[in-house]
């Protein structure tokens, strides 16, 4: 228990202190979410349609291989017109969603044709994973309150439920990232183990770049410069592990909302411009969620940012405690006698 | 208040359930199931002796290559050949051939000829291992060695 209470006093070391502002701000914040649910349902729509644009000849004309379990219901129907209903459903859904967000069955609507057309995607011999991310928060989404939201806004248990939906959305993300930045951590901490080359050496990079590039003979925009330049790459890898692994952390932490969500849509760029892989569709999502998250503070405050770096954070705060301990202290104190005052 | 309390519980379940099936299906511990993922993406690093099969195509539509070519590096003649979808079905194909694997060499090959060998007539090809150091490879173009896994001839469509 007590293991969990550190636990809970770390991750949510950013909450504000102060409650005068706490129901205004929660109002904003409210006000800002039930914009961006039909914001990405709009993008949803894009999301399906540049997939159906490029696709749906191959998927109608090749036979599935492997049908995942949510299309194996195509076995048993026409394939032809069971294929077509899923571009509609996929097609459909997100219009519906868009106009009448307020409603969870046509919410429900949009996660069902999200996984058909992610399942039907993946049904060709490899899990395509460009889609599972968009169809995580679509499921999320359908928790979110049925009903007229514009009513339910005066209300502050409503509007409690609703963001904590939201942010369970941009925590799934964000642990998705996690997921990711602790594999690399296994994976770096195995080869250097194994004294082979791992994500630790600063030519790593440069590795990872010229096997993807060769695997599609493709080429990328600045992937010729690390390869040139193979030590470039080490500070970049590294920056990326550490943003990857912390995500969730920064999910709980509001202040961080918007560097994470910048520094994830820098990465997603990263991937498109150096190992030429376009996972447009999450680059969009987190660009959405997290830099315009409901819950980042109204201004946002650098040091607040560097204090609640996770690990980095406490390092900068131990410097700066034994560099201008005094100061710092009387300010502080100053600060919450004003705070208490006001 | 307690619809609150559900709901964090809820999702607190939905995050640990996620990572618990994500950790479960890490590199086959037991299979990928859709649409959970562990998110495993780039965690090694290739090392300066890789290995990977490889597609050679010999002949197009009845006319020889002299020399013969990977297939990516034909991708007027077959775009979609040049895609991360066609590369993971030749490596799945080049390990069941390695493997003496005939069931799914043909369930493979049911799927990979004519949806990424397809449009430009009768393709014969071979499945090659190939071993190579990713720098050099890219600098040079050179590979430590080859070998010859298969052979097969798509009669087109």
């Amino acid at each position: 228990m007590k293991a969990l209470r550190l636990l809970r006093r770390w991750l949510y070391r950013s909450v504000a202190d102060d409650t005068a502002d706490i129901i205004a701000r929660q109002r904003a914040a409210y006000q800002q979410a039930a914009f961006l649910v039909p914001m990405l349902y709009v993008v949803t729509l894009y999301v399906v349609m540049s997939w159906l644009t490029f696709w749906w000849q191959q998927w109608l004309d090749a036979p599935a291989p492997t049908l995942l379990w949510p299309v194996a219901w195509l076995r048993w129907t026409d394939a032809h017109a069971g294929v077509y209903f899923i571009y509609m459903l996929a097609m459909a859904a997100p219009i519906l969603a868009m106009l009448m967000p307020q409603h969870r069955w046509t919410r429900a609507l949009v996660f069902l044709g999200l996984l058909e057309m992610a399942a039907l995607a993946s049904s060709f011999g490899k899990i395509n994973h460009s889609l599972h991310a968009w169809t995580s928060v679509a499921f999320v989404f359908i928790f979110l309150p049925n009903g007229y939201w514009e009513r339910r806004a005066d209300s502050i248990r409503e509007r409690q439920l609703f963001l904590t939906t939201f942010w369970g959305a941009q925590a799934l993300i964000c642990l998705f990232y996690t997921l990711s930045g602790i594999w690399k951590l296994y994976g770096a901490f195995q080869q250097l183990f194994a004294g082979e080359m791992s994500a630790f050496h600063p030519d790593a990079l440069a590795y990872q770049i010229a096997t993807r590039l060769m695997e599609t003979n493709s080429q990328s925009m600045l992937g010729p410069v690390i390869l040139a330049h193979p030590w470039v790459g080490g500070p970049l890898l590294w920056g990326a592990m550490y943003i990857e692994t912390f995500a969730l952390v920064a999910a709980f932490r509001p202040s961080l909302h918007r560097l994470w969500g910048i520094s994830l849509m820098l990465l997603h760029l990263g991937n498109i411009l150096l190992l030429s892989i376009p996972f447009l569709e999450s680059m969009t999502l987190v660009s959405l969620i997290l830099i315009f998250s409901p819950f980042r503070p109204p201004v946002t405050n650098p040091r607040a940012v560097l204090r609640d770096l996770p690990i980095l954070g406490l390092l900068l705060r131990a410097i700066s405690t034994t560099t201008s301990l005094p100061n710092t202290r009387v300010a502080t104190e100053a600060q919450r006698t004003q705070r208490r005052r006001g | 208040m307690r619809t609150y309390r559900r709901l964090q519980q809820a999702i607190a379940a939905l995050l640990v359930l996620y990572a618990v099936l994500g950790v479960l299906t890490w590199r086959g511990i037991m299979p990928e199931v859709f649409p959970v993922y562990s998110w495993d993406l780039f965690s090694t690093i290739p090392s300066p002796v890789e290995r990977d099969m490889g597609l050679r195509i010999t002949s197009v539509g009845g006319q020889p290559l002299n020399p013969p070519v990977y297939v990516q590096q034909l991708s007027t003649v077959f775009p979609r050949a040049a895609t991360i979808d066609a590369f993971v079905t030749i490596q799945s194909l080049g390990a069941a051939a390695r493997d003496h694997n005939d069931t799914e060499v043909e369930k493979l090959r049911g799927y990979l000829e004519p949806t990424f060998l397809g449009g430009a007539g009768a393709v014969e090809y071979k499945v090659i291992e190939r071993r190579f150091d990713p720098l050099r490879r890219w600098q040079t173009g050179e590979l430590l060695d080859e070998k010859t896994l298969a052979s097969f001839r798509f009669p087109g469509r």
